[in-house]
C-alpha cells in the first residue's frame, strides 16, 4: 500500500511539472544559477584554501646573527629550537656558505663581482631558517628568540613581512567566501519565492480538482504530496543542469585557472569532488523545492 | 445509519439563507430513500451534510456511531471513502481522463493496479460508457457524464450512496435503465438515497419518500411513497 501510493505520488508529482509549462523554464532556470552559485562558491572555496595552504607552505623566519657570533652560540640557539616541540624543521647557513652561495649567483654580474672582490671581509650574516608546525606557532618561536637570552647576538629577524602577507590573503579568501555566501543566499531566497509561484499556479490550475479529490475520500497528504514532488523536481533537474555547467566551466577553463594553483589541477579536483559538489546541490536544490512547496501548500491547500 | 437531530442549516452569504430547518430524519441500512421538493428547498443541502462538504449551523448527524460534528479533518477522507456520491454538477476532474476519474477513488482506497484496471472497466461497462474511457469530462455529452459520475460512486462498492439529481440529463430509456441499476444496487445491501425532481421514477419505485418544503420536512412517507408536491 505504501509502495503504490509512493508511486501515485510520485507520478502525480511529475505530471504537475510538466503541465507547468513555461513557468518550468523560468523556475529551472533560477534554481539551476542558485545551484550553480553554491557550487562555485565550494570551487573557490577550494581553491581559496589551496592558495592559503600553498602561502603558508612557503612561510619561515630567518634569523640573522651578528657576524661576531662564534658558531657554538649559533648551535646552543639552534640545539635549543630543536627541542621546542612547535618547531617542525631548520636549516643553517652559515656566514661562509652564504657568501659562497652569493659570490657563485652573481658571478657573472662584472659589477657585483668587482665590489665582491674590493671587499676583504664578509658582510654577509649567518642565517637559520626555522619552519614551525603550526602557523599560530611562529609567534611564539619569534618570541622566544627576540625576547630571550639571545636578543643580543641577533641581528634581525624577518616574520612579520610574510605574516603580513598570510594575513592578507586569508582576509581576502575570507571576503570572497562571505560574499559568495551572501550571494548564495539571495539567489536561494529568490529561488524560494520564485519555486513558490510556480507551485501556487499549479494549485491554482488544479484547484477543482483537489475539491473533488477531498469529497471522493483522498486524505490531506495524497493531495498535497504531488505538489511536494513537484517542488522537489525543480531541485533534482536544476542540481543536474548546474553540475552540468560546472564540468563545463571546468573544462574549457582549466587553462586559466590552473595558472593560480601550484602542483594541482582543477580537472583533477573537480574529478574527485564532482560527486560530493552534486550530492550538495541535490541536497539543498530538494531543500528549497521542499520548503518553497510547503509553504504554498500552508497558504492555498488548508485543509 | 444516518440519524439528523434537529439539524438546521443557515448560508451566511449576501444575507443569510435559511435552507434547511429543524430537521428529524433516520434512514436505515439498505433503505432506498428518495428525497424530492421544489427547487431550492434543500435537498442538495442535506446530502451535502451527509458527506461534511457543508456543516449543520446547529444540531447533531450521526452516521452509525460517528457524530460527524466531531469527526476531524483526519478522520474525514475515512468517512467518504465509504459512500459513494454522484454530484448534482458531476465534479469530475476536468484534468483528468473518464477512466482516471473513476480510478482515483480507488487509488486512494489503496487497491493495485490490476484491481483499479478491473474494477474500473467493470464499472464503465456497466455504465455503457467504456469505450470512453479515455475522453477527458468535457469532451462528453451531459448524459454520459453524469454515467460517468455514477460509475465512479459505485466502482468501490460503497455502503451508501447518494445521488443528487441523477437523471437529470438522461434520456427516458436510459434513465429507466439506470433506476433499474439502483434497484439491483440496493437489493444487494447498499443503502441508496436520491434527490430528484423526476415524478415518474419516484412513484414506479414504490419506496420511502421524503418531502421537504422551504428546508422542512413537509412529508415522510415511509413505504410505497408517491411524489407530491
Ligand atoms: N453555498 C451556498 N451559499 C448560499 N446559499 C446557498 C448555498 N447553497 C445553497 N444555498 C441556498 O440554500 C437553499 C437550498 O439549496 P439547495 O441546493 O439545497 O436546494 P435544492 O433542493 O437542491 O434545489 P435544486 O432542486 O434546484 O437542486 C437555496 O435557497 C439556495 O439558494
Ligand atoms: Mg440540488
Amino acid at each position: 500500500m505504501f509502495f503504490i501510493n509512493l508511486k501515485r505520488i510520485l507520478k502525480a508529482g511529475a505530471i504537475n511539472f510538466w503541465r507547468n509549462g513555461t513557468v518550468n523554464i523560468a523556475t529551472t532556470s533560477i534554481m539551476t544559477v542558485t545551484l550553480l552559485s553554491i557550487s562555485i562558491l565550494l570551487v573557490l572555496n577550494f581553491l581559496g584554501q589551496k592558495a592559503v595552504e600553498n602561502f603558508k607552505d612557503k612561510i619561515d623566519i630567518s634569523v640573522y646573527f651578528n657576524p661576531d657570533v662564534s658558531e657554538e652560540s649559533i648551535f646552543k640557539v639552534r640545539d635549543e629550537l630543536a627541542a621546542m616541540p612547535e618547531v617542525k624543521s631548520f636549516n643553517y647557513l652559515s656566514k661562509d656558505e652564504a657568501w659562497e652561495r652569493f659570490k657563485a649567483k652573481h658571478s657573472s654580474n662584472p659589477v657585483i663581482s668587482q665590489g665582491i672582490a674590493e671587499l676583504d671581509t664578509n658582510p654577509l650574516y649567518a642565517t637559520l631558517n626555522i619552519k614551525a608546525k603550526n602557523i599560530d606557532d611562529y609567534p611564539k618561536i619569534s618570541d622566544f628568540l627576540s625576547r630571550g637570552k639571545y636578543a643580543e647576538i641577533i641581528n634581525k629577524i624577518n616574520f612579520e613581512q610574510n605574516k603580513q602577507g598570510i594575513e592578507k590573503l586569508s582576509s581576502i579568501v575570507n571576503a570572497i567566501q562571505k560574499g559568495g555566501l551572501w550571494i548564495s543566499l539571495i539567489f536561494a531566497i529568490i529561488s524560494v519565492f520564485v519555486i513558490f509561484n510556480a507551485i501556487r499556479l499549479t494549485m491554482y490550475g488544479y484547484r477543482q480538482e483537489v475539491e473533488i479529490m477531498r469529497l471522493v475520500g483522498a486524505g490531506n497528504w495524497y493531495i498535497r504530496a504531488p505538489f511536494i514532488v513537484e517542488g522537489a523536481l525543480y531541485g533534482v533537474i536544476g542540481s543536474i543542469i548546474s553540475i552540468v555547467i560546472l564540468a563545463l566551466f571546468v573544462y574549457f577553463g582549466s587553462d586559466i585557472i590552473n595558472r593560480f594553483l601550484i602542483g594541482d589541477t582543477i580537472t583533477s579536483y573537480f574529478r574527485q569532488n564532482a560527486l560530493f559538489i552534486f550530492g550538495v546541490e541535490l541536497l539543498l536544490g530538494v531543500a528549497i523545492g521542499v520548503l518553497s512547496s510547503l509553504f504554498a501548500i500552508r497558504k492555498y491547500l488548508k485543509a | 445509519m444516518i440519524i439528523f437531530k434537529e439539524v438546521s442549516k443557515v448560508y451566511y452569504n449576501h444575507g443569510s439563507v435559511l435552507s434547511l430547518d429543524n430537521i428529524n430524519l433516520e434512514i436505515s441500512r439498505g433503505e432506498f430513500v428518495s428525497v424530492v421538493g421544489q427547487s431550492g428547498a434543500g435537498k442538495s443541502t442535506l446530502l451535502k451534510l451527509i458527506i461534511v462538504e457543508e456543516r449543520p449551523t446547529s444540531g447533531e448527524i450521526f452516521f452509525d456511531k460517528l457524530m460527524l460534528s466531531k469527526v476531524s479533518d483526519y478522520y474525514l477522507p475515512n468517512l467518504r471513502r465509504n459512500i459513494g456520491v454522484v454530484f448534482q454538477d458531476f465534479r469530475m476532474m476536468p484534468n483528468k481522463t473518464i477512466y482516471e476519474n473513476v480510478a482515483f477513488t480507488l487509488e486512494v482506497l489503496g487497491r493495485t493496479n490490476e484491481e483499479i484496471d478491473r474494477d474500473v472497466l467493470v464499472s464503465l461497462d456497466i455504465m455503457g460508457i467504456k469505450d470512453k474511457s479515455g475522453f477527458y469530462p468535457r469532451q462528453l455529452s451531459g448524459g454520459e457524464q453524469q454515467r460517468a459520475a455514477l460509475a465512479r460512486a459505485i466502482v468501490h462498492h460503497p455502503a451508501i450512496l447518494i445521488a443528487d439529481e441523477l437523471t437529470g440529463n438522461l434520456d427516458l430509456l436510459n434513465t429507466w435503465e439506470i433506476i433499474k441499476l439502483l434497484t439491483k444496487i440496493n437489493e444487494m445491501g447498499t443503502t441508496i438515497i436520491l434527490a430528484t425532481h423526476n415524478r415518474e421514477i419516484v412513484n414506479s419505485l414504490n419506496k420511502r419518500v421524503v418531502t421537504l418544503d422551504k428546508g422542512r420536512i413537509a412529508q415522510d412517507q415511509a413505504t410505497n411513497g408517491k411524489y407530491i408536491i
